[in-house]
């Protein structure tokens, strides 16, 4: 830490020294698959939405126009992480994480929209304040881990990460925003048990998380009906609830090729969230089986590439904030793909990278912008 | 691949380049770090094996169960919409348009709290209604499928566009509608919503008046909202075949609006009446008035087919047919008629009036039940029985009308009453068409027709796709014994049991008919109840028309002679008024006759009046929750005839009473007012 300071100017000359061609370049296995995603996913986002966005706003290119300052900033924020060193952001963490619940506590001061309080509204545009919760979090855990090193290993600390995540999950469960519980619990048990805790806790903790959920789901008869024909979903999606079984018709009219960009009929107000929750579907069913399985083939080259970046981290901050990235996008993409395609119980979640949404975007983004960060050290010889 | 591996991208690879399982950050404890590194592996395969799991059931979703998914989405998406036929419209024999169809629109809405308050105010102002207990009704009804007006009618419809109600739907209606303002309904039947014909015409010609109903297919979002501007039609409604009557409209009205008046001035329960041409057997007219209870209970069937009665001396046309032809008896004849009372095999049979010595042809104009209960049993029983078959008793006369009753002719054992009884029409019973089709044979030289309502029917594409000429179906008797017989009828009018309607300057011929009403229970013949009837010829010399007119328990005057033969005189006289007596004798009816060797010199053809204006142009409104009609006045009549008024009246939709003869010198109710389709306009004429 003491020398810190020093290191950072002697970078800095350093980098004045150099020619540019010696600053290692960022993966691009990373960052052109991201980059593809979210760019077909304001294109997608816009073919998804404009009939809801004229039936129920202001007009078809409502959410589309939203979605593109979004890309903008997002793509910005993703440069600029990807040029900051990450090492350099370290020492914010635990302030991050403070700013975090403090995001998670103002959003509940906020009016409740459809029935519940998730954006902070910042002029036209809302911030859901659990995304930046995610983020925030996933930089203390990388952070923390990478302190902790082998002493993860013991229960106090893995306690002191349980307490955080409960805090955390009380103030989202009060949001409410269960989804978000449970990707955020999800990740955290991965992390954790790529971090080196012992089999027996994790299988504790997941245990204990699962009884969590049933809890909830069944004690307050939160979502209950939901998972109650879950069995049947999984069978057949067409028996399954509404969404599914809409999401599934969609892709079947798709078919190998798709329908063409634009002229699907699930966005004709069959599927309820075609262009958040279920646009992978409409994506689906405008680009055929084609559209879809690049899509999962681009989602794994970057989650692949994040992990290998981890690998190849020269430090255990940058071990741990790759996985970190990498573990939350696999959460994501797996919850929300499983709930299109009728193996996971309906939770509301969007798809990260082509969901409309500016906060799920804009933070991925950033999220990304430090895997390219991480990657770009990873790279120097 | 193997460009990857050199830079040493890949996890395995760089971590074999590097100290073997370590990850390249720095653990204080190499193998914590090793262990950390296997798990980021394992990790990485699950992933890889969860993504090959999402791959498969993508698979499986967007190909393997492809064709299930998309068979629902075109259930779901595409809603087959049914374009209704107009049904066929029924034409009278001029060419007026009896039945037709009104296009209109219904109007439906899923009402939701987003439009109640549109859909009230709305509806309220147009159907007049308490806006209060709409909206509580609406509210009632929200998320439901909800007629708000059937059948609107184009102002109507009009108005409600443009209160431009958010998720106020309409959908397109075919009605039927008919324009004879009441008339001719027990020939043309009705429909029911569906436009099934459920009586008459519309019942029987129901294969040819039901079009084909064409398809359309609507793209529907989820929210059930129609996607494409205009149905994408799929097939084309095909209208249905046009039906042609025999009817005649004028002589339509003519004769209900007769038999209406005669039935209440001579209080009588009901009434039915038939006019046949009877050269051709075509039916100009069928009525029938009906009694109280069976107005109540709405109108189900045509009575002058599908009732049967007793004929009483209506039916001694087939005795003095037999006796004239089988030889055995001539006009001349003369036999006994006991001074009213005489006995056969114990049982008596009275005459009206006493009477001495009589010729067979008097015994016909006075109507003698003794000597007609002679003559039948000299030529006997089984013979009258086999001459009443003959003219075509006892069996279905086979006009499109539906539930036609064919009466029965009984053989029995022919004891001297029971066959004077049966002579005389008693123990037999036949319909008003029966009887009117046996009486044509007579004016027509001894020929039985087929007698026929529907003459032809014409599909969408101007095809012939049925088409009925006059047949005869057999000669009953010779035509010097119709002559003979059509003579004897002539006196029943100049001097005979009809001679109240003799009027030399009107002649026509006729026979009466006064039956006792038997008692159901009993069998016995109830006094002081008659059904009274008439048959008659028009004109006299050479009868076009031949009428039959039945009145179910006249009082106090129960003759048919007294009482059906004015109101047949009325119709006779009425008609020949026409403004255009000379209908055109279609040349069909030449051919025909000469093939059934008949006098071809008819000159003048039925008395065929004005085409009745037929399309009724002022639409009436047919909301039925409102039951408001578009209000238009009543036309001056005073100094037309009756059948320019009863025209005029008719194309309103309006109903005539008509009150005497000559020019309309009274109208109720008076000019200028405003009326309902269907009100009861009395006319007096001078």
């Amino acid at each position: 830490m003491k020398n810190e300071d020093e290191y950072l100017k002697m970078s800095l000359l350093d980098s004045k020294r150099k020619r540019r061609r010696a600053v290692p370049s960022a993966d691009p296995s990373i960052w052109v698959p991201a980059v593809v995603l979210m760019a077909a996913g304001t294109i997608l986002v816009l073919s998804a939405s404009a009939i809801l966005a004229s039936d129920e706003f202001s007009g078809p290119a409502f959410f589309w126009i939203r979605q593109l300052i979004w890309l903008v900033a997002a793509m910005c924020a993703m440069y600029v992480c990807s040029r900051i060193d990450y090492r350099r952001l370290s020492r914010f963490a635990p302030l991050l994480l403070a700013l975090g619940f403090l995001a998670l506590v103002i959003v509940l001061g906020m009016t409740p929209v459809r029935g519940a309080r998730r954006w902070v509204g910042i002029g036209p545009l809302g911030v859901q304040p659990s995304e930046l919760f995610r983020l925030a979090y996933l930089f203390f855990l990388a952070y923390s881990l990478a302190r902790r090193q082998e002493r993860v290993r013991q229960p106090k600390y893995l306690i002191s990460y349980l307490v955080i995540l409960l805090t955390a999950s009380a103030l989202l469960l009060a949001q409410p925003s269960f989804s978000s519980v449970l990707c955020l619990w999800a990740t955290t048990i991965l992390l954790l048990w790529i971090a080196g805790t012992p089999k027996r806790y994790t299988i504790g903790i997941a245990g204990m998380s699962i009884v969590a959920a049933v809890i909830v789901v069944f004690g307050f008869g939160y979502k209950k009906s939901r998972v109650e024909n879950y069995a049947a979903m999984v069978a057949d999606p067409i028996e399954g609830c509404y969404q599914v079984r809409q999401a599934s018709i969609a892709m079947g009219v798709g078919g190998w090729i798709g329908s063409g960009l634009g002229s699907g009929w699930g966005k004709m107000r069959y599927i309820p969230d075609p262009h958040t929750d279920f646009i992978f579907a409409s994506i689906a069913e405008e680009t055929g089986l084609l559209g879809a399985l690049s899509i999962l083939f681009l989602y794994l080259i970057i989650i692949y590439r994040g992990f290998a970046v981890a690998a190849r981290a020269p430090d255990r901050f940058g071990f741990f904030l790759a996985a970190a990235v990498a573990s939350s996008l696999t959460v994501h993409v797996a919850m929300n793909l499983g709930v299109v395609l009728g193996l996971v119980p309906t939770t509301g979640l969007p798809l990260p990278l082509l969901s409309y949404g500016g906060s799920s975007l804009l933070f991925t983004a950033i999220g990304i912008g430090l895997l390219l960060s991480v990657s770009r050290e990873a790279n120097r010889a | 691949m193997a460009r990857m591996s050199d830079k040493s991208h890949g996890l395995n690879r760089s971590g074999k380049r590097r100290n073997g399982n370590l990850p390249r950050a720095r653990f204080e404890n190499p193998e914590f770090g090793r262990l950390v590194l296997r798990r980021l592996k394992f990790a990485l395969l699950a992933v890889m094996l969860f993504w090959t799991v999402l791959a498969v059931r993508t698979v499986f979703i967007q190909v393997v169960w492809a064709d299930r998914y998309s068979r629902r989405a075109q259930g779901q998406n595409e809603q087959t919409m049914t374009i209704p036929a107009p049904r066929g419209e029924v034409l009278d024999r001029n060419g007026s348009k009896l039945a037709v169809n009104w296009h209109n629109q219904s109007f439906y809405a899923y009402p939701d709290t987003q439009n109640i308050a549109r859909l009230t105010s709305c509806f309220a102002n147009i159907l007049d209604l308490p806006a209060k207990e709409l909206r509580r009704d609406l509210y009632r009804q929200r998320g439901k499928f909800t007629w708000m007006l059937r059948q609107a009618d184009d102002r109507t419809a009009e108005k409600i566009r443009e209160y431009n109600v958010p998720g106020l739907k309409t959908m397109p209606e075919v009605t039927r509608a008919y324009t004879t303002g009441g008339a001719a309904q027990g020939v043309l039947g009705f429909v029911d919503t569906d436009n099934r014909g459920l009586g008459g015409i519309e019942y029987s010609c129901q294969q040819w008046l039901t079009g084909t109903d064409g398809k359309a297919v609507i793209w529907r979002d989820g929210l059930g909202r129609k996607y494409t501007i205009d149905p994408v039609r799929v097939s084309e409604p095909i209208p249905g075949c046009q039906v042609e009557l025999t009817i005649d409209i004028g002589w339509q009205t003519l004769l209900e609006d007769e038999l209406a008046r005669g039935v209440s001035e001579y209080n009588a329960k009901s009434g039915m009446a038939v006019l046949l041409d009877c050269r051709t057997g075509e039916i100009i007219a069928l009525a029938d008035a009906l009694t109280a209870d069976e107005t109540a209970a709405g109108r189900t069937k045509c009575r002058t087919v599908s009732d049967v009665f007793e004929p009483g001396s209506s039916f001694k046309l087939v005795t003095f047919a037999a006796a004239l032809a089988e030889g055995q008896i001539s006009p001349a004849d003369s036999f006994d008629a006991e001074m009213g009372k005489a006995r056969f095999s114990r049982r008596w049979i009275r005459d009206d009036k006493k009477h001495g010595y009589l010729t067979v042809a008097d015994a016909f104009r006075v109507s003698s039940n003794i000597v007609t209960g002679r003559i039948a049993n000299i030529i006997g029983g089984d013979v009258v029985r086999r001459w009443a078959m003959r003219f075509g008793f006892g069996a279905r006369t086979g006009i499109m009308l539906p539930a036609e009753q064919r009466g029965s002719v009984p053989d029995r054992r022919w004891s001297e009453y029971v066959t004077a009884a049966f002579s005389i029409g008693h123990g037999v019973s036949v319909n008003t068409l029966q009887l009117a089709n046996a009486y044509a044979s007579l004016a027509n030289g001894g020929l039985l027709m087929q007698p026929y309502l529907v003459s032809r029917v014409i599909d969408p594409d101007g095809k012939t796709v049925y088409e009925r000429t006059p047949r005869v179906r057999h000669r009953v008797m010779s035509p010097q014994v119709a002559a003979r017989l059509m003579e004897m009828a002539r006196t029943v009018v100049t001097n005979g049991t009809a001679s109240l309607i003799n009027d030399p300057e009107f002649p026509i011929a006729g026979k009466t008919g006064t039956a006792e009403k038997p008692d159901l229970e009993t069998g016995r013949m109830i006094k002081n109840k008659y059904m009274a009837s008439f048959a008659g010829f028009w004109p006299a010399d050479k009868p076009q028309l031949v009428g039959v007119v039945v009145l179910d328990e006249p009082e106090p005057i129960h003759y048919g002679g007294w009482t059906a033969a004015p109101i047949l005189l009325n119709v006779f006289r009425r008609g020949s008024f026409a403004d255009d007596p000379a209908g055109d004798p279609a040349p069909r009816l030449i051919a025909y006759a000469e093939a059934a060797e008949m006098p071809t010199d008819f000159t003048s053809a039925t008395g065929s009046p004005a085409a009745v204006e037929s399309f009724w142009q002022g639409r009436r409104s047919r909301t039925k929750a409102l039951n408001r009609w578009p209000t238009e006045e009543i036309p001056d009549l005073v100094g037309l005839t009756a059948r320019e008024a009863v025209a005029l009246l008719q194309a309103r939709g309006l109903q005539a009473a008509v009150n005497g003869t000559g020019r309309v010198v009274k109208q109720k109710p008076a000019p200028g007012q405003n009326y309902r389709p269907g009100q009861l306009c009395q006319l007096s004429l001078r």
